[in-house]
Order: structure tokens, then sequence, then C-alpha cells
């Protein structure tokens, strides 16, 4: 066996003794692994959405709200830049988003003219005919052409970005404060745009746009497809940043910013910067979101629209691009399908979901992604890895089957009576049994309440009839079989994974180690090694 | 690693001056200073019980506390009124009492975000290190022997390892005047071994000040000790001047 030379200069020793060098690059399976979704995920979106339509399996509208729902999804990357990197919470994106919309709507509007109610006023939009304005105001006349309202698109938003993140954060503002600051702009566009003055359509918007851009099939895929092309372009836009020393830069201003003022760096510049991009990405989703929506309105830009986007990118998990993307989907189908399935409730959903998000699942599907390739690197069994994949699985198939109206007609359908009442009866058997966990807390009042109510719920579950129907009454049963396979996954899934980390921890306590993150970063080293 | 002298400012200017400074904080005074002068290139040990306002004189070089009265000069610049950012460009690196580096990104990461120049929007959207910083990147780590854990995530570094890796992040910036804040804290004997080879090693070409607690350590770096107490300089001289003057024993050593 041939000697090995003693390594000379120190970037030799460095590969040589680097004991997590090789961490830098995934295990092949993983890498293996990621590439093979990004091959079938965007075969899936770019060739086989398109045929399934042409075919007549996926209905016309449902492709038209699948691209709108992938301009979000531009919008939502531009918030995992500034929030997920740069740690900037701000709650003014769909400010920047209406400003992209509404300048595609002001060329659209202006385009189509009085249309079909009064020809002759062709060169205004309908909207300020109604409003006795018979001269298109000079503001708008930019608008009239394709491409100045195109360049518009991308430097407008951008500029606002810029000046606004300018004034805000050149004073070190930062944490809570930024975000209030945020919040009391998108705040006072809303009450500026919806007022009839700003000759933008006030409250009602900008609509009345050529029909046939959300009705003829061929607008409707040629739309979708520039939307998800648009959706790549901007990924990678924001992979080369992040993978840049800026994206670097960004990350340290994250977590400590003092120390990159004693670094010499100015860290407002850096932020600023990301702010700007991710209001461009904001005005980009907002100039494909026009068309394919048909109107958009100062409702757009409200408050409680930004929170919204913001619960997505916090679902789908920051740190990761695709994180948001998949998060935006996920809520935005989420919100569709239950409004029409549950109307009232979805804003109770909506808040239990933002709670759990951040108590139980912090780190969202990108955390749950990471500890799956965890396991796939150390060579985890197979059940293990299964039990981090489902949620994932079950959720991707519900948000796909959703989206292109795919889902079977039997899980679309209520519970039937008899199985609801006999889950409800289930339900409560759990309930008493455990309620009588407290039983072995000190204090007698504690002991007495639980074991009263634990009889309460026994009693109740084997009473039939009128009161089962009162209780079933009070919880919606009217939810459809889909939701209710859904829940009973993720919460199996959920305590399997809880169930799975305690013992972890248990064995890992019983070995005499501390449990963490560091531990398997070390097994990555020794395995591969 | 070379290290070239610097020849811009005459030779005479002495590298921190502080006169007459005053910081208060509500009342306070945590900083009374006459003055206190280090010339250039000198390694300078400021020893004082906890409370004394060493920290708060590094905060005041540094830009991070503004002082109420007095003036404050770095290499003849006055920069009593300057902010952090302004300073830290003029040449001063400082080493934080608890290890401040970024957690997320990984030991070569950190180093490379300390490397000097290169603090524009365009510079890091398209730059790339150059060879010879890439190597003299690994020769400090090497020396520290955190070369093995190049791309471990900083938070899963020990005590020990963090303070390295901070103090390498100093190195590399190069800077005319080095604050470090207690170094040997937290470190084996093994390790405070090491640091003060690596700070000795920067006496002839650097200025640095130095806060420290533990004499075995000020003893191996065998240079001139200025004593704090109640934001006031007690003393001033090698040290074993200081730990014979009577004062000084009184305030802190004799305790």
């Amino acid at each position: 066996m041939p000697d090995t030379v003693e390594p000379a200069t120190a970037s030799q020793k460095a590969f040589a003794s680097s004991k997590t060098f090789l961490a830098r690059a995934p295990d092949p399976n993983v890498f293996r692994l990621r590439a093979i979704i990004v091959i079938v995920v965007l075969a899936f979106f770019f060739i086989g959405v398109p045929i399934l339509n042409v075919a007549g399996v996926v209905q016309d509208y449902k492709v038209n709200i699948l691209g709108k729902y992938l301009s979000y999804a531009i919008l939502a990357l531009g918030i995992d830049l500034i929030w997920g990197y740069t740690g900037l919470l701000s709650l003014c994106q769909a400010l920047f988003f209406c400003i992209g919309g509404y300048i595609m709507a002001m060329h659209l509007s202006v385009a189509q003219g009085g249309g079909d109610v009064r020809p002759e006023y062709n060169y205004i939009p309908q909207f300020m005919f109604f409003n006795n304005v018979k001269v298109l105001p000079l503001f708008w006349t930019p608008f009239t052409s394709m491409t100045l309202t195109l360049i518009a698109g991308f430097t407008l938003p951008a500029l606002a970005g810029a000046t606004f993140g300018f004034f805000i954060l050149r004073s070190r503002v930062r944490g809570v404060y930024f975000s209030i600051v945020t919040q009391a702009l998108a705040w006072a566009a809303f009450l500026l745009i919806s007022r009839n003055e700003m000759l933008l359509g006030g409250t009602n918007g900008l609509t009345n746009f050529y029909k046939p851009m959300i009705q003829a099939r061929s607008w409707i895929i040629g739309l979708y497809l520039l939307t998800l092309v648009m959706l790549v372009l901007a990924y990678l836009l924001c992979f080369w940043i992040v993978r840049s020393r800026l994206g670097r830069v960004l990350v340290a201003i994250r977590d400590k910013e003092t120390r990159l003022y004693f670094a010499g760096y100015k860290p407002y510049v850096f932020k600023v910067f990301a702010f700007a991009v991710a209001a461009m990405l904001g005005g980009v989703g907002g100039m494909l979101y026009s068309p394919q929506v048909g109107i958009i309105t100062p409702q757009n830009m409200s408050v409680e629209e930004s929170i919204f986007m913001v619960v997505w990118v916090a679902l789908g998990g920051r740190g990761k691009l695709w994180g948001a993307v998949f998060g935006a989907m996920l809520v935005l189908v989420a919100r569709s399908s239950l409004t029409s399935d549950l109307s009232s409730a979805w804003m109770v959903v909506l808040g239990a979901t933002a709670i759990c998000a951040v108590l139980l699942f912090p780190e969202g599907f990108v955390g749950l992604w990471a500890k799956l390739e965890r396991q796939i690197t150390i060579g985890e069994p197979i059940g293990r890895i299964l039990t981090t994949a489902i949620p994932i699985i079950a959720v991707s198939t519900f948000v796909l089957s959703e989206v292109l109206g795919l889902t079977p007609q039997s899980l679309a359908s209520p519970l039937p009576t008899s199985v609801s009442m006999g889950a409800l009866r289930f339900a409560l058997l759990v309930a008493a049994a455990v309620l009588l966990y407290p039983m072995r807390h000190q204090r007698l009042k504690i002991r007495i309440a639980c074991s009263l109510a634990a009889i309460c719920f026994l009693i109740l579950s084997f009473v039939a009839g009128p009161v089962s129907r009162f209780l079933l009454s009070l919880v919606t049963v009217s939810l459809p079989i889909k939701y209710w396979l859904m829940i009973a996954v993720l919460v199996v899934a959920g305590v399997l994974n809880y169930t799975q980390s305690r013992t972890d921890k248990f064995a890992a306590k019983a070995r005499g180690f501390a449990v963490g993150p560091a531990e398997s970063a070390a097994e990555v080293g020794t395995v591969k090694a | 690693m070379a290290i070239a002298p610097d020849s811009s400012a005459t030779d005479d200017t002495p590298m921190v001056a502080l006169t007459d400074v005053v910081v208060s904080f509500d009342g306070f005074k945590a900083l009374n200073i006459n003055s206190f002068v280090v010339p250039r290139n000198q390694l300078r040990v400021v020893i004082g019980p906890n409370g004394a306002g060493k920290t708060t004189m590094c905060d005041v070089i540094s830009g991070k506390t503004r002082s109420a009265s007095g003036k404050v000069e770095v290499n003849g610049v006055d920069v009593t009124r300057m902010a952090d950012v302004e300073i830290a460009r003029l040449g001063v690196g400082r080493k934080f009492q608890t290890p401040t580096i970024f957690d997320s990104l990984t030991v070569y990461e950190n180093m490379e975000l300390a490397l000097p120049g290169r603090r524009g929007i365009w510079k890091n959207l398209f730059g790339q290190e150059s060879a010879e910083q890439r190597e003299a990147i690994l020769a400090i780590l090497d020396r520290v022997h955190l070369i093995s854990d190049l791309y471990t995530p900083a938070k899963y570094l020990s005590h020990g390892q963090r303070q390295w890796l901070e103090i390498s992040m100093l190195i590399i910036a190069d800077p005319k005047l080095l604050l470090v804040d207690e170094p040997a804290a937290g470190l084996t004997d093994k390790e405070t071994e090491l640091t003060a080879e690596l700070l000795n090693e920067l006496k002839g070409h650097h200025t640095l000040i130095v806060i420290e607690h533990d004499m075995d350590f000020v003893r191996r770096l065998n240079t001139r000790v200025t004593v704090l107490d109640n934001g006031q300089v007690l003393a001033d001289g090698t040290l074993a001047e200081v730990q014979a003057n009577a004062a000084v024993i009184e305030a802190y050593l004799g305790r």
C-alpha cells in the first residue's frame, strides 16, 4: 500500500482531517431523492397538468385557480427571503403584491375600456365612466402601453420597497417595532387606495378585463404556464442570492446583527436590498394574479391578507425556499376547501393552525423534511422513516387532489351519522380515560373534579339518542370524510413522531448522551468516514 | 500569515488615547478616566474588579457607548462622536465577553464574513474569496484546532471553540487595534496557553488591549498592565509593580 503524502498546505489538511467535510454534500440517497422529487414535480406541473386539462380530467377553472395560487407562491418566496433568511417580519407584503396587481389591472382595464356597455368610451376603464370621469387621468396614461406596464410592474414595487425600507430600517428599527411599522404602512395604503378620488376604482377595485383570460382554455393554460415559469425563475433568483455571500450576511443579520456592526458592515443596506427584492417578487406575483383572477380590490392589500401570507411561510417552514411555496399552496388550498365546506369555521381553523404552528410545529414542513433526510442519511429503519414521511405525503396528496379537483366524490360527502355517532362515543371514552390521568394529583379538589368529569363522559358515551344528537350538533360533523381522514392521519403521525422523539431522548439518556442534532451530525461524519 | 506593519500614520501617535472621558448611566459614573494612552503596536492588559469599567472602556473606544464628555482618539482620529460601523472601518476589532458568532453559519462561513473588504451589496453578491484569503483562513483555523470542523454550524461548537472562533475572526479581519474582552474565560489550561501564544504573536504588528481576570494568563502575556477600579485608572506598570502597589492590593488583589 503506498504511503500517503503528508498534507502540506492548510487546505489539504482541511480536506484530509475535516470530519464533517462530507456533511457539506448530502448523502447520495438523499440527493437522489431530492432529484427525483424535483424532476417529478416539475414534469407534473409543466407537462402533466396541461395534458390532464386537455384530456378533460382537470377542469379549466381548476387550472386557473392553480395559476392564481402559483402567483401567490412567488410572493411567498419574497416573504421567506425577508423573514426566513433576514429575520424581519414584514406585514405589508400584500401591499407590494397589489402594486404589481394594480399596475397590470390598470393596463388591462384601459385596454378593455367601456367594452360591451358603452363602446364609444373604449379608451377609459368602465368604472371611470360610471364616476363621470370622461378623460383618462395623467397617471393612467403610461399604462396604456404593455411594455411600460411590464417595466413598471418590475420596478415600481421594488422602488417602493427600497424607499419604505430605507426610511424604516435606517434608524435601526428591529423586531416587533419593524413589524408594527409595516402593518401601519399596509393599513394606510389600504385606506388610501380605497378612496374614489384616487381614481383606482375605490373599494370596488379594478375589474372588467378581457374576459377570455379567465374563460378560454388557451388563455388559462398560457397564463398558468407563464406563472409557473416565473415561479421557477423567482426561485432560481432567490436561490442564487441565498447561496452567495450576501445570503450569508442576511443570515448573520438574523443571528447577531450587533456582531456585524463591529465587523464593519452596514446591515441596513442589506436589509433594504432584501426588502426591495421581496417587494419586487411580490409585484411580479401581483402582475400574474390580476389577469388570472379578473379583479383586484383594496381587500387584497388589507392587513389580514398580509398576516395570512405570513402564516403560509410559518407553516411551510422558513429558511429553505421551497417551504414558502409548499406552505402557500397548502394554506390556500385548505382555505378554499374549508370555506366551501365549513364557511364560518375557517377563521377558527386558521387561528388554531397559526397557534399550533408556533407551539408544536415551529420548523414547519421544512423541519420535517430535514428530519427525514437525517433519518435516511443515518440509515434508520424504514418504519421510522415512514413515520416522518407520512404527514408530508398525506398533506401533498391532499393539496394536489383538492387543487386539481381530483378528490373522489365519495370522500367529499359527509360522514354517515352512525359512524360519527360511534366516533363521538369513542372520543368521549378516550376523554374519560385521559381525565383519569390527573388522579395522582395531590390536591383533593382536583381529584374529585376529574373523577366527576370522567364519570360524566363515561355516562354520555353510553347514552344514545337526543343527548348525542345534541352534542353532535355542537360539533360540525357535516365535515366531509376527506377532512376526517386527514385529521386522523395527521394525529396518528403526530403522536407517533412525538413518541419516537421521546423514546430517542429516553434511550439516549439511558446511554448517557445528550440528545440533539449534534449527535446526528457527528454520526453523519463517522458513518461516512 | 504575513501581516504588514502599518506605516501610514506617524509612529509617535498613540493608537488609543482617552482624555477626561466620563460615561455615566443614570447618574452612576461607570467610567471616569483622566488619561489612558496605549502607544502603537503595544499589548496592554487591563485588569480590575468586576464593575470597574473595563468593558465600558472598550465600549467607548469601539463606539458601542457614547461618552458624556471627554475625548476618545483612535490612531489620531477623534472617534468620540463616531458610529460603531465607522470606527470598525477605521480598523478597530472587538471580541466580546460572551462569544458572539453567527450560530446558523458554519465555521468557515463565519470566518469568511470577517474577511476585510467587500462590505457592499455588489461585491457580496458576485465576489468570491481569493485563494490567498482561503489559505489564510485555513491556516488560522489550523492553529486553533478548528480545521476539522470547517463545515460544522457554529452552534454546535463547545465554549472554548467558540472563543477561538471569535478570536480567529478578529485576527483574519486584520485590524490595527484589537479589543479583546476576556479571551481566557472558560478555557482549560492548555487552551489558555494557546490563546496567550496567539496574542503574543500579534504583539509587534498590532495594538492590543486585553481585559482579563486570570493572573496566570496575564503573566504569560508579560506586558504592561493597567488597573481600573470604580471607573478610574488606579495603577499602571508591569505586573510585578502593580501587584506591589498598595492601593491596588487594597482595592483588588488583597481581597
